[in-house]
């Protein structure tokens, strides 16, 4: 692409780090624009001249480039367009790339005419508070609401589906220094060549962090070359990693620091096999925060227009950017940095009119220099006022008494189209509040410092308020050998750079000019002093109260610009020190960082593994619908060939599994059974302690169907367990509750039975597991394994066999689920499907078919079977007529609980059979039992449905179990099933449980 | 003597894998080859012994004399050569690993009295896989927060720890070779899990 020079009027002729020879085309507002590779969408735009790229908040006010970093309260812009469109991007660290797309926010019907203007002429009535003064306790503020939020805010997001990857990593390290400033560089550098392993990270795209901005000298050479060599030696020592484009957002216990990597936020789309952002979670023994400060303004009347911006922006525009901000300036400070920005600005051109500086004495040669270069200096004096409305015209400038209290004199105008403004520094000590630190209050700085540490993080340099280079380099060095030291590696010698120091005039605090008028402390929010007036006024004079009574602080920038000011502000109003009225606390994140990012790969189906049997593939070819049953997948039920999912298909699909259970054969996948191993000479005490049943005289080859209480006395799990040999025992739980079961158990042997000789271990995914159901099920059985004598006298009901299938080692249970003759086959899971597809291809002669988990939860409802639905952490073995399991000559865990007079109450729910009066009536699950449907909330509750089978083919009827209070007392009454959410109401008779088979003769036969 | 029937069997088994292992090179490949390597370990047998008596580690010299390997009390570490392996799991506790070559179950319950520990055989339950490459340990940075600097996670290290979010046993081969031991269950969504973070450093399967 060719480069027109003319479409970069505002671009310096040399100087700054951005590539002259890859210019890169973007848009702005449909605007097609050029930059350089190297630009911020900021620097870009007002090489461009565009000085105007946002909206206010509520007053809808122009709004320019503030700032040049992560502070900015106005430049922000959405990026980029359809499922990537990103809104509140601050175009100031925005980096350019070709074919960028910035779109201005919060105006309509463009940016030029914004219709919502108007809100500026009502500005005296839209002060703090305004809304919930006005609308709240009026009707219709739903009404209201949507206007306002239409009025008011930022930008939209998308919702459409992010397309990029994001990714997390984990790392580790001796020393982690964040910031790759001079005051970071020296410590990364100390503490790298003493062998320790240290990270080193800065959030922009390049090392040298306000070095970039300055055009210092270090070793009698330009900043840069320094910061080349220290940081190619880092990269070159191995234990040594950096990373630009890294910013840390948070600091947490355990000295661990959250960080983000903008891995491809530069370039349009992410590279292929790319993310977009990686989380770096980072454990670090020790962390030096090299943080840096940031530039605060001073709250004057129309503060806010475009043109307006922070002296240290002004410097890096210049001279990180080769950018110049504006063709006639004014400058205007309490601090050396205003002389530092006018003679930038004079080098670059820039027509400067004058230097206000509100101090009266100056020390050093500042005004020599400016004097070299013809550049008026106003001292005792202030900016009262600014002129334009689309673009800054002028200001007016007025000498101040001499405690900043009062104008004085007449007022000066000087017409120019750039305003470079300090207020001071503010330390960036978020990190270290964000670690529990302390802020503290320097008066010699007017500025919070990081107070008492909490944890193994230091500030050092600028974040430390040490703003000299000097000292920052000094600092970084000395904290990277001591804490090299601390962590026993050698002291690394260090020779500290020469640079020259000009002697710093002490800042002189100035938070607000006098005078009336929109005086804005927060850009972003539209808090002006006016509005922090009003807040003491009515009582908000806490800083926590202020804050969300004006919105001070809040935003995308969180106040980096405005906290202190306003804070300042109302220490002033309260006629207290502003040590005294304190600062909010800094939280995470330091600044807005992406949903996306946090969640990393965990999104969509990698939200939750999921967890397959060794059937699985089986099931997928055999037409299979799944349902997820805690992580399994599970087989529901099976669709035939010509069979589409459809709701009546299912129901078809339903019936006939149980129909050929019940009348012939049916195989299901149950490996998803929790399954325990439990090994050693006490296994047999420890299993009667922990079930509430005897298990003392369990012979081997038997098993025993029991259940487990909570030390609370209520019923946590249920299962088989049986005995494979003398010290040798086979559990099972319920799906869901399988790993709860072994941690159950495991604290036991651990915490209090720690004398037993007890071992247990999951095997849950060693043994594929399949129950064989059905009258014809010992036939098939007989046939797939010749060595077992399957006769019901030497196989009977609750016995366990070991024996071979299909050559296969194989266990088998004689334990039924579905009421029917069963076999539950247990083989190693790699065999699973094939001896799955064995014994599907044996019984085909008896007209076996596969059957899911709707098919087997209709049957165990049929037969009365308790599963997790009837478990729910609120039953007592009585409540589910399983009292006969508790044990009265032994003690188990939850026994002593369960004395309770509340678990004894009679008036507990027990468990019944439900049928539905009209015998058709689908009845929901979690239903409320009632008396009479008719009564008005609230309803007396008798109890609840705990499982629903729509359709018992068997019975030719809808069926469900539930808890009702007198239980089986209130047999053959009927009472009312209510599900208010659905509207549904049915009559339902209460019946035994048992709805099939109530002797069990068929699963003893 | 041969078992005719344990080979056969050996043979005949399935992994959880079966149909997602598809040999080749995947995502960024550079002039560099693939910086990541994967393949399953499988037939495998993977048996685990916990002494009964904690520490009672005279229980296991049989053992120890026959499979030529000293077992270790010293957390995470795991030893062996290029075939059999013993993994350090917990206070007298171990697995014993090795590729599918004999009835490694049954010489070890030959070799132990069963009353002294608890021997369970968990071949089929875990899903083994290989990761080698220049960029395993960046891999592995990004699913567990274990130091996996050089320095830090040597050869012969072992360790249970989360790995994309799921529960992995991990053992040191080499500098940059790691076995990974996953519940069989999860192993599909594992290894699809593996290949997408892999997919940034270029990854070939075989």
């Amino acid at each position: 692409m060719a480069f027109n020079k003319r479409e970069q009027v505002y671009r310096l002729p040399d100087g700054g780090y951005i590539n002259r020879l890859a210019p890169l085309s973007f848009k702005f507002d449909g605007q097609q624009l050029t930059g350089f590779e190297g630009d911020t969408v900021a620097s870009a735009l007002l090489a461009n001249g565009v000085r105007l790229v946002g909206r206010s908040f509520k007053y809808h006010r122009p709004r320019g480039i503030y700032s040049a970093g992560i502070e900015e309260p106005n430049a922000l812009v959405a990026l980029r367009s359809g499922a990537r469109h990103e809104p509140n991007t601050r175009a100031t660290t925005a980096e350019l790339f070709a074919g960028l797309e910035a779109t201005s926010q919060n105006r309509w019907p463009n940016l030029l005419l914004d219709i919502l203007q108007i809100n500026n002429l009502a500005s005296p009535i839209l002060s703090a508070g305004f809304y919930y003064k006005t609308f709240m306790g009026l009707p219709g503020w739903k009404f209201y609401e949507y206007f306002i939020r239409k009025a008011a805010g930022m930008g939209h997001g998308t919702t459409d589906n992010d397309p990029d990857k994001y990714e997390k990593k984990h790392l580790h390290c001796d020393i982690l220094v964040v910031g790759g400033g001079p005051t970071g560089i020296s410590a990364a550098l100390t503490a790298g060549r003493s062998g320790a392993r240290v990270i080193l990270i800065d959030s922009s795209n390049t090392f040298g962090g306000q070095l970039n901005s300055e055009a210092e000298i270090i070793n009698n050479q330009p900043a840069q070359n320094w910061i080349r060599q220290c940081v190619a030696e880092l990269e070159s020592i191995p234990n040594v990693r950096v990373s630009t484009r890294t910013m840390a957002f948070g600091y947490y216990d355990s000295n661990v620091v959250n960080a983000i990597e903008s891995v491809a936020d530069h370039v349009l789309t992410p590279p292929p096999f790319h993310p977009r952002q990686r989380l770096w979670q980072i454990r670090a023994k020790r962390v030096v925060l090299a943080t840096g400060a940031t530039e605060r303004p001073i709250v004057f009347q129309n503060n806010d227009r475009p043109g307006i911006m922070l002296a240290s922006a002004a410097r890096k525009y210049i001279n990180h950017f080769a950018v110049k901000p504006g063709n006639r300036a004014v400058v205007f400070a309490n601090n050396d940095d205003g002389y530092k920005t006018a003679l930038d600005l004079s080098r670059a051109g820039v027509q400067l009119q004058a230097v206000i500086d509100s101090r009266n004495k100056v020390i050093g040669d500042w005004k020599e220099k400016l004097k070299a270069k013809d550049i008026e200096l106003i001292t005792g004096s202030a900016v009262i006022n600014t002129h334009g409305y689309l673009g800054l015209t002028g200001v007016d400038v007025a000498a101040l008494s001499g405690d900043s209290k009062k104008i004085l004199g007449p007022s000066r105008f000087f017409s120019v189209d750039l305003l470079a403004i300090s207020g001071g520094w503010n330390p960036n000590i978020h990190l270290h509040c964000h670690a529990g630190g302390r802020p503290k209050y320097n008066g010699a700085i007017e500025a919070f410092v990081p107070g008492d540490r909490s944890q193994e993080g230091y500030c050092v340099g600028a974040s430390n308020g040490s703003f000299a280079l000097v000292d920052c380099l000094k600092e970084g060095s000395e904290i990277g050998a001591t804490l090299s030291s601390e962590l026993s590696f050698d002291k690394p010698p260090f020779a500290l750079p020469t640079v020259i120091q000009q002697p710093i005039n002490p800042v002189k605090a100035l938070w607000r000019v006098p005078g009336k008028g929109m005086k804005f402390v927060d850009l972003q929010d539209d808090v002006t002093e006016a509005d922090i007036i009003l807040a003491h006024r009515e009582g908000y004079t806490s800083v926590e109260h202020l804050k969300r009574y004006t919105t001070l602080g809040m935003g995308t920038d969180q106040g980096k610009t405005s906290n202190l000011n306003g804070h300042a502000i109302m220490a002033e109003e309260r006629a207290e020190t502003i040590e005294d009225v304190g600062t909010t606390m800094f939280r995470p994140p330091f600044a807005p960082i992406s949903m996306g990012v946090l969640a990393g790969r965990d999104v969509g189906l990698s939200y939750s593994a999921r967890r397959r049997t060794a059937i699985h593939d089986w099931h997928e070819e055999n037409g299979a619908v799944f349902v997820e049953a805690g992580q399994w997948l599970r087989a529901q039920y099976y669709l035939r060939k010509n069979e589409p999912n459809l709701k009546k298909n299912m129901d078809v699909a339903i019936a006939r599994e149980v129909k050929a259970v019940r009348q012939g054969v049916g195989l299901v996948d149950v490996s998803t059974l929790g399954k325990i191993d439990i090994q050693g000479e006490d296994a047999a005490e420890f299993l009667n302690r922990i079930y509430t049943n005897g298990w003392k005289q369990l012979p081997v080859g038997r098993a025993r169907y029991g259940i487990m209480l909570r030390e609370d006395g209520l019923v946590f799990d249920d299962g088989t367990t049986s005995r494979l040999s003398e010290n040798h025992y086979f559990m099972t739980t319920t799906t869901t509750n399988a790993a709860a079961v072994l941690s159950h158990m495991e604290y036991y042997l651990q915490v209090h039975w720690n004398d037993l000789d007890v071992k247990i271990t999951s095997v849950t995914e060693q043994w594929a597991a399949m129950a064989l159901s059905g009258p014809k099920s010992r036939q098939i059985l007989s046939t797939i394994a010749p060595n077992l004598d399957v006769s019901n006298e030497d196989f009977p009901f609750m016995g366990v066999r070991q024996t071979q299938i299909f050559q296969i080692p194989s266990r088998v249970f004689r334990i039924s689920f579905s009421g029917e003759l069963a076999y539950e086959i247990n083989v190693p899971a790699d065999y699973g499907y094939d001896i799955w597809n064995y014994i599907i291809n044996t019984g085909s002669q008896y007209g076996i078919i596969p059957y899911g988990t709707e098919a087997m939860g209709i049957m165990r409802i049929e037969k009365g079977h308790v599963a997790g639905a009837e478990l729910d952490g609120r039953t007592t073995a009585k409540d589910l007529g399983l009292q006969k399991l508790l044990s009265s000559k032994k003690s188990f865990v939850g026994l002593p609980m369960l004395g309770r007079e509340g678990l004894q109450d009679t008036q507990r729910p027990t468990l019944v059979g439900l049928v539905p009066v009209d015998k058709r009536s689908r009845i929901k699950s979690g239903a409320i039992l009632v008396q009479d449907p008719t009564v008005a909330p609230p309803v007396s509750k008798l109890g609840h449905v705990s499982s629903s089978a729509y359709l018992s083919p068997t019975l030719g009827h809808p069926i469900s179990l539930g808890f009702v209070i007198g239980g089986l007392n209130r047999a053959n009454n009927t009472v009312w099933a209510m599900s208010p959410l659905h509207g549904e109401y049915h009559e339902v008779e209460i019946v035994d449980p048992v709805f099939y088979d109530k002797a069990s003769e068929r699963l003893h036969g | 003597m041969v078992n005719e029937d344990f080979f056969e069997n050996s043979r005949r088994r399935r992994s959880a894998l079966n149909r997602s292992i598809i040999p080749g090179r995947y995502g960024n490949i550079t002039f560099k080859g693939p910086g990541v390597f994967l393949t399953e370990r499988h037939p495998i047998s993977i048996i685990q012994i916990e002494t009964i008596k904690e520490k009672n580690l005279s229980a296991l010299n049989n053992l120890s004399k026959c499979l030529e390997i000293v077992f270790s009390e010293e957390p995470n570490l795991s030893n062996g050569d290029k075939g059999l392996r013993i993994l350090w799991t917990g206070p007298g506790r171990w697995l014993i690993v090795e590729p599918e070559t004999r009835d490694l179950f049954k010489t070890v319950v030959n070799e132990l009295e069963r009353r002294s520990v608890a021997i369970t055989d968990l071949s089929h339950g875990r899903t083994s896989l290989r990761l080698s490459g220049q960029d395993s340990r960046e891999l592995l940075m990004k699913g567990s927060g274990l130091d996996w600097h050089l320095n830090a996670f040597t050869q012969n290290n072992c360790a249970q720890t989360k790995l994309f979010n799921l529960s992995a046993l991990i053992d040191c081969r080499d500098y940059d070779t790691f076995d990974l031991y996953i519940a069989r269950g999860f192993a599909l969504d594992f290894w699809q899990s593996l290949n997408e973070a892999a997919e940034e450093f270029g990854c070939e399967v075989y």
